[in-house]
């Protein structure tokens, strides 16, 4: 089984609402993002690049963990704190993690790994989102997991709930009856970094 | 910021092998030292392996883990922010504190919709911001200091005010602002009728929300066909507006669209997020949209691509416009009496038919003949009449596609491409969101579109036509129960835009008016609507300003006394209105009213309590249940207890869809106007709101221009401001509302003003230093940022910020309210103003 | 850089202490040094603990850059370590003459290298109370993991080693077994600084630090710079008379401090061809290098070797004066290029998209001084100033103790 995610980058406008979808269902610390979309376009967040005579392009870039099948981070980490489970899941646990920080130097996607540089902090004194999260740890690396603790009562991950776009899909890249491989093989896509080796679980359809 | 930690758990950290850290337990979570114990470095003298080193053990929690035996119970709801969106939500309250706001599914799961406000409803309900308990202000008037009162106190200084206000000036001198999307929630609306005092109408998108119906009609909804249905046009014209910030919601249908082989061209001013979709993005100067609609239509015209059958059969066209006072030629004119009159069904009158011209060039009835004229000058009797539709062709025959180059800046080749567009048969539909609106010519953008879909033949059918207006509007509702008769005679409404005229001047529509109390009821006034610095004075001349309100934001700051108000889902409540779908949802109570906090409902009971008046609803509930209590509803099958059951109920009945479940605007050739034709004449024009000031009233029957009040490179403004100030609708807002949404403040921390790089590089701007943003009413200090998509002579400073997130001044002192006599609307995007890098201390 | 100029100020200091350390051996002079050392040591490791509990966040380090000064101080003493090392063990395993029977000290200088660049992997853990798991869960396939395995066996080999030396030198005992020994220590001093290069040359996610070159050169990095090391201590500890060696012995040791800058320049030369001929993507890492935020590094680090190669081959140069300069300057240099690394590896993101930036903005004080260098994606924060000081005076500490308390001098002399 291999889990993954397909982003059609023709229909995502960049709303970010996938994004706080995993904040505010992961509760992330203040300041955490697991899912950032980035901007494909000018020097600025949601600003184009190119001029009127020229034309203009901008598309957007969700990205989180890749859950690459074959992780770099799984590799680099002295602890096994960071695993590729049987279901393509790269998973983390926090209370394995020693904070050597290799994996984030391992990890070509800058910014898919965040680290709790200090004891996380939230603007409310009370946990927000779902029940079954492991709890967020100072000095331990957290990412995406796919919202691990979704997947094991068979719900699906936050960002994957409801895209405005309907611009986001997930599920078995191994099963070719589902709608991701049925996607990446009519459509064509493009994935981040591929010159690393880490053949990702992201297919961006363009 | 305070550290704030989440609850932990024991049992997270048995995974530590060091004792001392069992003790850490006592402490988690605050900075600080807790008992430590720490080895030397044994290698050097021990020879013992590197990588034992010291201990150190801090109070490294164990981590907010959740207590995952918690129960959770889940109620349903609704996003409420002014979006249209109307979303449903799943709430999620879990040890008593609503946790999290998700979506939940509706009948049809095409219309399932979140987007990344409604996610962070928690934030607000518990945030700092959060009004408490009633609260007077005690230092000068934005000073930020408060004392805090009963309610009781609270509201007896607001009643006697009402009372002396009423006894020194008059009833109508006690404005009430209030409205609503929740029926519980309009209960604020009876107020103005309880003390006979004015009623503050609203004075935003009404150019369009005007102009719309009185040219193409309404259906049951409202003046477009279901959002659901673009993804049937194969062109799409996004045309002055941002769906995918402003309605995030529809997007998805437009993308269909786009997946199926649409193509979708984008005209606007600026590069937006939805252009980026876009086949083609066409540049188009600010305000001069109708130019270039009444261009186009004239070039199909000319170019005998006008669809004349159209024009024929759905709209005004045939009909004969008399020279003498403007309106139609009618049976009754000529004298015509029909062997079976047609009757009007909510009059039970006979309709007084328009008359048309047959090919034979006789006169005969409406609706008699399949093709009547649509050209030429007739005279029927002593009447001398014109088609009018030659009064549209004369109307646009000046504004050539050259012409339209000239004051549009769209070159004559990228008009002929579009005209071609429009010329093709193809579904063929335009989004209307009101971007175009925000001028002092605001309705006539609209107006002249319209008439290009009317000339083009693209409305009354599935993919054609103008999409994206609000669509439920409330027209279901049992308004008369909004209604709560009073000893004092009723006043008139005094719209939003004319609040500091009247209160300067003290007159409005020829009498004298005062207005010395104001309850402003759920609305961001100083941020939303025009020139703060005026509506401060305004402020300042009045006895009392109230603000019952959820969030200390900016009008709450200026306020003499403030009320808090229960959040959505503390109060049992249902969507009715300001929705782009056609559901009504049931909002139940989650949690109860946090603090102090009461409901809008129970608020007004507690005032008519106060002002000794009979209460006619035993309990929230009943008044719902006649807000319910319509024909319409009743056509179906809603009453608020099926609501209940159901949670939520599609408010058109299903006869009325088509097989595809939508709503067309136009089906069948009946639009919902006064002649039931599509109108780009107008025979009866009435100010939207009368306020005595005059205006030609046939300059407004057809489609015209005239340039914008500021934002036009000859207006008076322009002689001393170089750049036009746009302010859009940015996705982390639906205006100011979620202001401080943390989340949301994480993403984009900061207001920010997007200038182009020409401009930037004459002022020597650079990207990211701080500017000051000014005109003759005041200015505001930001950051700026280049975006290359920006025109030259334009700039966006996007809305959703409060007066303690400016470095100086405040955003909303640039505008102004200058209003159109005909739509009374304001001109958001009217306004002039100059950049320069600031040079003054930040932070 | 006020970077160079602390470490260089901490050498000096060093310098100081084990001049008047050995004034008078067991003299109070020597006494008031360590005790010094020691009280420093203490503060840094106080600030260690002020670490772990208010958080890293009072490091510079953020999400973007996420190792700092600590691994490249790391870095900095597994070379000395590993350098000192095969200075002391070359010569009995080729049986060739050696440098005048400074081994043992040589030895002791790179076992405190050793118990430091140890020391700089834990302040920097987030989690050093689990550093139990590193046994327990040991993942095999990770760099890191090997290195803490083979650090751990050199540190065990040094250990012995001096001991074997101390015991053994004067012929009681086998010294095939000695020499034995010795290959093992060679050999694991040239393993240890070449698996602690894998821990950043194996990494494909960052180009600056792919390269199968990386072994080999930190391999050339640590000779040149442990050398040097031991070069400015036993010039240091003869001249306050703790030992005695001939001048020769100094001057062939700049000799081949010269050497191993030129073999240094060599690798590093081959290296910035490879990435820059192709133009692309390697030509933006050479000019970040040689006219970007790192150029100070870069020029600094090259010209250092140019003027350690004109001393070392000049010989109305090669005088302990400017050797021990040339000696600070490699080890300077050596620095330079270790903060190339380590920054240049963060310094061009692989992905630089605009979008929210994740992690909590510098402190205070932290903001200070990354202002002083402002383009640079990191520099250190005062914290981390604070912890390296205090490391590296525990090292002088372990290194003075040591002189004092064990038997170090050459055989000759004791």
């Amino acid at each position: 089984m291999r889990l993954g995610m397909v982003i059609d980058t023709r229909r995502c406008f960049g709303c970010q609402t996938c994004a706080v979808a995993c904040k505010s269902a992961n509760n992330l610390p203040n300041n955490n993002w697991w899912n950032r979309v980035l901007t494909e376009g000018g020097e600025n967040m949601d600003c184009p690049a190119g001029d009127y005579e020229k034309g203009y392009s901008l598309t957007f870039l969700p990205t989180s963990c890749q859950h690459c099948d074959n992780p770099a981070c799984t590799r680099a980490c002295p602890v096994g704190a960071t695993s590729k489970r049987e279901d393509g899941v790269v998973f983390q646990d926090y209370d394995k993690c020693i904070g050597c920080r290799m994996c984030v130097a391992a990890c070509p996607y800058n910014g898919v790994r965040i680290f709790n540089w200090e004891e996380p902090e939230y603007y409310l004194d009370f946990a927000l989102g779902d029940k079954d999260i492991p709890a967020h740890q100072k000095h331990v690396v957290e990412k995406c997991t796919f919202c691990a603790h979704r997947l094991a009562q068979g719900k699906t991950p936050a960002c994957m709930v409801l895209c405005p776009a309907r611009a986001r899909f997930w599920g078995d890249l191994d099963d070719p009856e589902s709608e991701v491989s049925k996607l990446i093989n009519k459509r064509k896509y493009k994935q981040l970094l591929t010159d690393r080796g880490t053949n990702p679980s992201v297919y961006y359809l363009v | 910021m305070q550290k704030i930690c989440t609850k932990n758990e024991t049992k997270s950290i048995s995974s530590c092998t060091d004792t001392n850290l069992v003790s850490a337990q006592n402490e988690v979570g605050k900075s600080g030292l807790t008992r430590r114990s720490f080895l030397k470095t044994s290698a050097a003298f021990a020879g013992a392996a590197a990588a034992i080193c010291s201990v150190g053990c801090s109070a490294i929690a164990p981590g907010g883990k959740v207590n995952s035996e918690a129960e959770e119970q889940v109620f349903t709801g609704m996003c409420i922010a002014n979006c249209n969106g109307a979303c449903r939500l799943a709430i999620t309250v879990r040890e008593g504190k609503i946790v999290s706001t998700t979506m939940a599914e509706f009948p049809d799961p095409d219309y399932n919709r979140i987007c990344l406000k409604g996610l962070n409803h928690p934030l607000r309900i518990y945030g700092p911001l959060r009004l408490k308990y009633p609260m007077r202000r005690v230092g000068e008037r934005g000073a930020d200091q408060w004392e805090q009162i009963t309610w009781d106190e609270a509201l007896t200084l607001l009643t006697d005010t009402w009372e002396n206000v009423r006894n020194k000036y008059g009833a109508s001198a006690n404005a009430i602002s209030a409205g609503a999307v929740r029926l519980g929630s309009l209960a604020p609306t009876m107020l103005s009728g309880m003390i006979g005092g004015t009623s503050l109408a609203a004075s935003d998108d009404q150019a369009v929300d005007y102009i719309m119906p009185q040219c193409i009609g309404r259906t049951l909804l409202c003046s477009g066909s279901e959002p659901r249905d673009i993804k049937n046009a194969k062109k799409i014209f996004s045309w002055g507006c941002n769906p995918t910030n402003s309605n995030l919601q529809q997007v998805h249908w437009l993308l269909d669209a786009l997946d199926n082989g649409a193509k979708l061209v984008a005209v606007g001013p600026n590069f937006t997020h939805m252009a980026a979709k876009a086949d083609r993005f066409i540049r188009i100067k600010q305000g001069t949209d109708a130019v270039m609609f009444m261009a186009l239509s004239n070039y199909l015209v000319k170019n005998d691509l006008a669809d004349l059958t159209f024009l024929a059969e759905q709209t005004v066209a045939p009909f004969l416009v008399k020279a003498s006072d403007k309106t139609y030629l009618r049976a009754s004119d000529l004298g015509i009496e029909l062997p079976e009159p047609v009757i009007n069904p909510q009059t039970g009158e006979a309709i007084d038919l328009p008359i048309v011209v047959g090919q034979d060039g006789m006169p005969t009835v409406m609706g008699a003949i399949t093709d009547p004229k649509i050209e030429g000058n007739f005279t029927f009797g002593e009447h001398k009449v014109t088609t009018a539709y030659s009064l549209l062709l004369d109307a646009i025959a000046p504004y050539t596609l050259e012409k339209a180059e000239e004051i549009c800046g769209v070159s004559v080749a990228d008009g002929e491409w579009i005209a071609s567009l429009f010329a093709d048969k193809e579904p063929l539909a335009v989004t209307a969101l009101p971007g175009m609106d925000h001028y002092y010519n605001g309705h006539q953008p609209y107006h002249a579109m319209a008439a290009l879909l009317m000339v083009s033949g693209h409305l009354g059918s599935p993919g054609n036509g103008s999409y994206y207006a609000t669509y439920l509007t409330g027209g279901a509702v049992n308004w008369a129960a909004i209604y709560m008769p009073s000893d004092y005679p009723p006043s008139p409404e005094i719209p939003w835009t004319s609040l500091n005229d009247v209160c300067e001047k003290k007159t409005f529509n020829g009498h004298p008016q005062e207005i010395k109390s104001i309850v402003i009821w759920g609305k961001e006034a100083i941020s939303g609507q025009m020139d703060k610095k005026r509506l401060l004075q305004s402020f300042d001349q009045m006895e009392l300003v109230t603000v019952v309100d959820l969030e200390m934001n900016d009008t709450a700051r200026y306020a003499d006394l403030i009320l808090p108000v229960a959040y959505f889902f503390e109060s049992i409540d249902c969507a009715v209105t300001g929705t782009s779908h056609s559901y009504n949802i049931l909002g139940e109570q989650a949690i109860e009213p946090l603090y102090e906090s009461l409901n809008d409902y129970d608020i007004v009971v507690k005032i008519a309590e106060k002002l000794g008046l009979k209460w006619p609803y035993a309990s929230k509930e009943d008044f719902l249940r006649v807000g319910f209590d319509s024909d319409l509803y009743k056509a179906a099958g809603i009453t608020f207890d099926k609501l209940k059951e159901e949670k939520v109920m599609n408010s058109v009945p299903a006869f009325m869809l088509n097989e595809e479940g939508c709503l067309i605007l136009g089906a069948g050739g009946v639009y919902g106007t006064d002649t039931g034709k599509a109108q780009f004449y107008l025979e009866t024009v009435e100010p939207r709101v009368v306020t005595g000031i005059d205006f030609d009233k046939d300059s407004v029957r057809l489609p015209a221009w005239d340039p914008p009040y500021e934002a036009w490179d000859e207006s008076e403004a322009a002689k001393k401001y170089s750049i036009n100030l746009l302010q859009s609708h940015s996705k982390w807002r639906s205006h100011s509302t979620f202001a401080k949404a943390e989340w949301l403040r994480e993403l984009v921390p900061e207001p920010v003003i997007y200038i182009s790089p020409e401009d930037a590089a004459k002022r020597s701007i650079e990207n990211g230093d701080i500017v000051k943003v000014y005109n003759d009413r005041g200015y505001v200090v930001i950051k700026a940022l280049i975006d290359s998509g920006i025109a030259p002579g334009s700039s966006d400073l996007p809305k959703g910020f409060h007066l303690t997130d400016f470095i100086e001044g405040h955003y909303n002192e640039l505008s102004h309210n200058a209003f159109h006599p005909f739509t009374v609307n304001n001109c958001f995007s009217d306004v002039r103003i100059e950049i320069e890098k600031y040079n003054g201390e930040v932070g | 850089m006020a970077e160079n100029n602390s470490v260089s100020k901490n050498k000096s200091a060093e310098e100081r202490e084990s001049i008047s350390a050995q004034r008078s051996s067991r003299g109070s002079g020597g006494l008031i040094a360590i005790v010094i050392a020691a009280v420093i040591a203490v503060a840094g490791i106080a600030l260690w603990i002020y670490q772990l509990s208010d958080g890293l966040v009072n490091t510079n380090m953020r999400n973007l850059s996420s190792w700092g000064l600590y691994l490249i101080m790391f870095m900095l003493f597994v070379g000395l370590s590993a350098g000192g090392l095969i200075i002391s063990s070359v010569p009995r395993v080729f049986g060739v003459k050696g440098f005048g029977g400074i081994g043992k000290v040589a030895t002791w200088v790179s076992i405190c290298c050793t118990a430091l660049a140890v020391a700089f992997v834990v302040v920097d853990l987030g989690g050093p109370q689990r550093l139990w798991e590193l046994v327990a869960f040991a993942n095999m396939s990770s760099p890191l993991m090997w290195d803490i395995i083979v650090l751990s066996v050199y540190l065990i080999i040094s250990v012995v080693y001096l001991w074997a030396t101390m015991r053994f030198e004067n012929g009681t005992g086998s010294s095939t077994a000695l020499r034995i020994l010795s290959v093992f220590a060679l050999i694991s001093a040239v393993m240890v600084h070449t698996v602690t290069a894998w821990i950043f040359g194996l990494q494909i996610a960052r180009e600056f630090w792919y390269t199968a070159l990386l072994g080999p050169w930190f391999v050339s990095s640590a000779l040149l710079s442990g050398l040097a090391l031991i070069l400015i201590v036993v010039v240091v500890l003869r001249k306050a008379g703790y030992l005695e060696l001939e001048e020769s012995n100094i001057r062939r040791m700049a000799v081949l401090l010269g050497v191993f800058t030129a073999v240094d320049l060599y690798f590093f030369g081959c290296d910035l061809l490879t990435s820059g001929f192709p133009g692309g993507s390697g030509a933006e890492v050479v000019a970040l290098l040689t006219t970007g935020v790192l150029a100070p590094y870069f020029w600094v680090e090259v010209i250092a070797g140019v003027v350690t190669m004109v001393i070392a081959f000049t010989p109305s140069l090669r005088n302990p004066g400017p050797i021990v300069i040339a000696a600070a300057l490699s080890i300077v240099a050596i620095l330079c290029k270790r903060i190339q690394l380590m920054i240049g590896g963060f310094q061009i993101p692989n992905m630089d998209l605009p979008g929210v930036t994740t992690g909590p903005e510098l402190t205070g004080g932290g903001q200070a001084f990354a202002d002083v260098a402002a383009a640079l994606v990191y520099f250190p924060s005062p914290l981390e100033f604070g912890v390296t000081i205090g490391v590296v005076s525990l090292g002088a500490f372990m290194l003075l103790l040591g002189l004092r308390m064990l038997p170090l001098k050459p055989k000759e002399q004791e």
